[in-house]
């Protein structure tokens, strides 16, 4: 919708911004349709600084009295605020975004798609003797927003994400063990799976041989592990382990990465990026032109051949720092405010080869899907690693159990002798701080030390 | 409003419906780098339908409430599920008395909100001052709610509460601590942030945690988790043995243990979300009148977490609670006894750990930890691994303590478990 007229109503720096998120999620466990849903939520929001104070306020109303009450709202919030704190802060920097991205494709009706997920339901049941649960999720995502800025920007934007998670689950002498795979990535369904659920046969053939593997599988061995990280675990890594430590909110309150800027912080064949919206000429599974401050996004530099170079900002944090604004500043739905937070997190790819890489490992582990993650402010991290396998004398052995690994992230990126030269991003990532957001986490394989188990 | 939206449901052409209508406003205070930094209104409204046909079920979620967008999501809701397939479990509540509630103030007192919050920062800057807090948001929530079904069960509820979410690290220098966060939920503003559930022993942890020392070893010892934590794991343990996922798929090993004694006699688990002193209760969900319920009764196990789907897929009894406000008996032990009957272990605050295997399987880091040594807490951890498996842990509690933090949302104890691996 148009809202370029309300600018005139903006006294001093304002942000407005109408958005509209929908969720179409699908799930059939054990073939029962456990969830058949759509929902959407959209509405208005206003945003206010005031000598470096902040009002917000948002409702559900597109109409022109709601969106007046928006920016009403917000600047009686940041006007009470003021007056109570005077904190007499500088004006925001700003680079404004005067642009537009639809990436509008096609969604078939509820019933294709449940009849999509019915024949791979079928598929299962018919080529994967002996699994005690399957479960089938889809789950398509759009946000389409738009933003204007009292400092110039004028930006509209539509992105889908579209996810398809098939887990398997057998037991070996009545202990489940599972699998899992996901598909899909930006766009939505006829782009993202064009063809028949055929198509995806023989990566479910993949996953179930995977799944019988890890059913004989062994525990790791816990302590520390010379390990070879795939692309996958790379990614989780690039995100949780250093990437939270460096969003610039965090730094200011005393995160680790406080001290590094300059400084080594990896092996000088690891260099770290938060991408804004396209990495080798590719648009990224997150794209962001333009973050929800209205400030042009740019990619934000974080470790250079192993130096740290800087951090992810916003207009704030930006200020106090005395630097240029990266544009991270993003908000989940209609009704949040702007945090800083990740876009597209990965390590660039290196020259080393994989097979190489595996080779030269005389004992250790290739460590190839993660589960869920967490990080810390000193950096310390922890992910779920949900398949991987031995590496024996330069060889791929047995698959292993689920096990974890954990480290000190600066301490693990030091550790990094080999990078290898191919990359993989992970499109199907939710990260939360207060609220979830979609994210790309990405990279190479990595050749490290990490404490397993 | 809500009549009108199944109205449109049973219009075009549902079999059964139900209409869920929230009304939410929310007021809220953000803390950003330990200083007061934004103020944030929101209003919103959502609609939620299900629509039932020859037992095919859809739903849709709207937050507009005009009558084209009612009618469009209505007709949408009845397609979805005309292409579900059958299933003889989809169903709704049955009937049952009209009720309301009213619960808490449904009027935010803003200039208490903001002294209470100005009276917490200067608090924890003179009383913590190596305790930086990251982010702290102080809200006063407003949820109004009507559900209505064509059994003609009818429910309003109107609830009003103040929450707390804070998080914050210990920084000395060039040091940085683990991150730590607690919050909490309340109906009025009497108490001072500060001596509320666990605040001010997050921000004395956050101030010990700036140096911590590695274990170095690996050996089987008792875990003392805190009332924080154990939310974590209890959390854990239901999702993976008692949710409707895990006994719908077959793999919760629990699955035909009702009745069974499949925990420590020393553990009592109640779901109380209509107890009128939690906060953090409700009193509707899924369409039935929320009732208090036993999970673990001394160890034996009386409940699962299902819904009326649920219950009709797996035969099993549906949930009378919702398995929110979650509350654990207090147990007969001080927690100085507690850590007294250590030779070795760890006192556990926060747990980061992979999701458990389907089998119970957890391994994770030990944040925010303490060592004991010969009944006596020694020095903070860091990079200390714990794992163990949930069915066993859960029946190998040594303790429960007598005191408890209420959170608002739920009121939990210390509790101390035996033989957890533990890797330094």
């Amino acid at each position: 919708m148009d809202i370029s007229t309300y600018r005139n109503l903006f006294s001093g720096y304002t942000e407005l911004r109408t958005q509209e998120n929908t969720v179409v999620n699908l799930m059939l466990v054990n073939g029962n349709a456990v969830s058949n849903t759509r929902q959407s939520s959209g509405g208005v929001s206003a945003r206010v600084y005031r000598s470096g104070s902040w009002g917000f306020a948002s409702n559900a109303d597109l109409s022109p009295d709601g969106i007046i009450s928006a920016i009403r709202n917000a600047t009686d919030n940041a006007v009470f605020l003021d007056h109570k704190l005077q904190k007499s802060v500088p004006p925001l920097p700003c680079r404004p975004c005067v642009q537009t991205h639809i990436l509008r494709g096609k969604t078939p009706s509820q019933q294709v798609l449940m009849d999509y997920l019915k024949e791979i339901d079928a598929y299962m049941v018919a080529n994967c003797p002996n699994l005690i649960a399957r479960r089938i999720m889809l789950q398509i995502l759009t946000i389409e927003k738009t933003i204007l800025t009292a400092d110039g920007t004028q930006f509209h934007s539509f992105i889908p994400r579209t996810v398809l998670s098939i887990s398997m689950t057998t037991d070996k002498d009545g202990t489940p063990v599972s699998e899992r795979e996901v598909f899909g990535g930006l766009g939505e369904f006829c782009e993202s799976f064009s063809g028949e659920p055929s198509q995806l046969y023989e990566r479910i053939d993949t996953l179930y041989q995977l799944l019988c593997d890890k059913k004989e599988g062994v525990q790791a061995e816990k302590g520390k592990k010379v390990c070879i990280l795939d692309a996958d675990l790379a990614g989780i890594l690039a995100h949780e382990a250093i990437g939270h430590t460096v969003e610039a909110d965090f730094v200011l309150t005393g995160s680790i990465a406080r001290n590094y800027l300059g400084r080594e912080a990896a092996g000088e064949k690891v260099t770290l990026i938060d991408y804004a919206h396209t990495h080798e000429g590719v648009t990224c599974p997150v794209p962001v032109w333009c973050d929800d401050e209205g400030c042009e996004a740019k990619d934000a530099v974080i470790i250079k051949d192993g130096i740290m170079t800087g951090y992810m900002h916003s207009k704030a944090s930006a200020l106090k720092f005395g630097v240029e604004p990266t544009g991270n500043a993003r908000a989940y739905r209609f009704s949040d405010e702007p945090l800083i937070r990740m876009r597209n997190t990965a390590i660039a790819r290196g020259s080393d080869k994989l097979a190489d890489m595996i080779a030269s490992v005389e004992d250790g582990y290739f460590l190839q899907n993660p589960g869920n993650g967490q990080a810390d402010a000193t950096s310390e991290f922890m992910f779920a690693v949900t398949r991987g396998r031995e590496i024996k004398n330069g060889k791929l052995g047995k698959a292993l159990l689920d096990t974890t690994i954990s480290g000190v992230a600066f301490d693990v990126l030091k550790s990094v002798t080999h990078v290898s030269d191919d990359f993989k991003w992970v499109c199907s990532g939710m990260c939360g701080k207060k609220q979830p957001i979609p994210v790309g986490m990405g990279g190479p394989a990595l050749k490290c030390t990490v404490t397993i188990g | 409003m809500t009549k009108y939206v199944l109205e449109q449901l049973m219009s075009a052409g549902a079999h059964k419906a139900s209409a869920e209508i929230n009304r939410t406003t929310k007021y809220e205070m953000n803390v950003e780098n330990g200083d007061m930094s934004l103020i944030r209104t929101t209003q919103d409204v959502s609609v939620s339908m299900i629509a039932i046909k020859d037992d095919k079920k859809g739903s849709v979620v709207v937050n507009r409430t005009d009558d084209s967008s009612i009618i469009d999501a209505s007709r949408d809701a009845v397609s979805y599920a005309e292409v579900a397939q059958p299933d003889s479990a989809n169903d709704i509540p049955p009937f049952a008395p009209s009720e309301s509630f009213t619960d808490g103030s449904l009027v935010p007192d803003r200039d208490g909100m903001y002294s209470r919050l100005n009276e917490f920062l200067l608090q924890a800057r003179h009383e913590y001052p190596k305790t930086a807090l990251d982010s702290v948001y102080f809200s006063f929530n407003c949820h109004n709610s009507n559900y209505f079904n064509s059994n003609d069960v009818d429910f309003s509820v109107s609830r009003g509460y103040y929450s707390m979410s804070i998080m914050g690290m210990g920084v000395d220098g060039e040091k940085t601590g683990s991150f730590n966060g607690t919050g909490f939920t309340s109906f009025d503003l009497s108490r001072p942030i500060m001596e509320s559930a666990s605040v001010r022993d997050m921000l004395r942890m956050c101030t010990e945690q700036i140096d911590t020392k590695a274990l170095g070893s690996v050996f089987d010892g008792d875990v003392i988790f805190s009332p924080d934590c154990f939310d974590e794991i209890l959390t854990a343990y239901i999702d993976t043995y008692l949710s409707e996922n895990s006994l719908i798929a077959g793999t919760s090993l629990l699955k035909d243990k009702l009745g069974d004694e499949v925990a420590s006699k020393l553990l009592t688990v109640r779901s109380m979300p209509a107890d009128n002193n939690l906060s953090g209760g409700y009193r509707v969900f899924g369409g039935f009148k929320a009732e208090n319920e036993t999970i673990l009764d001394s160890g034996v196990l009386k409940a699962y977490d299902l819904s009326l789907y649920g219950s009709n897929k797996t035969g099993l009894p549906r949930s009378k609670s919702g398995f929110g406000a979650i509350c654990v008996d207090a147990g007969k032990t001080p927690y100085e006894d507690m850590v007294r009957s250590i030779k070795r272990g760890l006192l556990v605050c926060r747990f980061s750990g992979g999701n458990p295997t389907s089998a119970g399987d957890l391994s994770g880091v030990a944040k925010n930890s303490y060592y004991i040594e010969d009944g006596v807490i020694k020095f903070p951890v860091n990079e200390t691994m714990i794992a163990g498996n949930l069915l066993k842990m859960f029946t190998n509690i040594g303790a429960v303590s007598c005191e408890r933090t209420d959170f608002g949302a739920g009121i939990l104890p210390y509790v101390l478990i035996r033989d957890i691996k533990i890797t330094g």
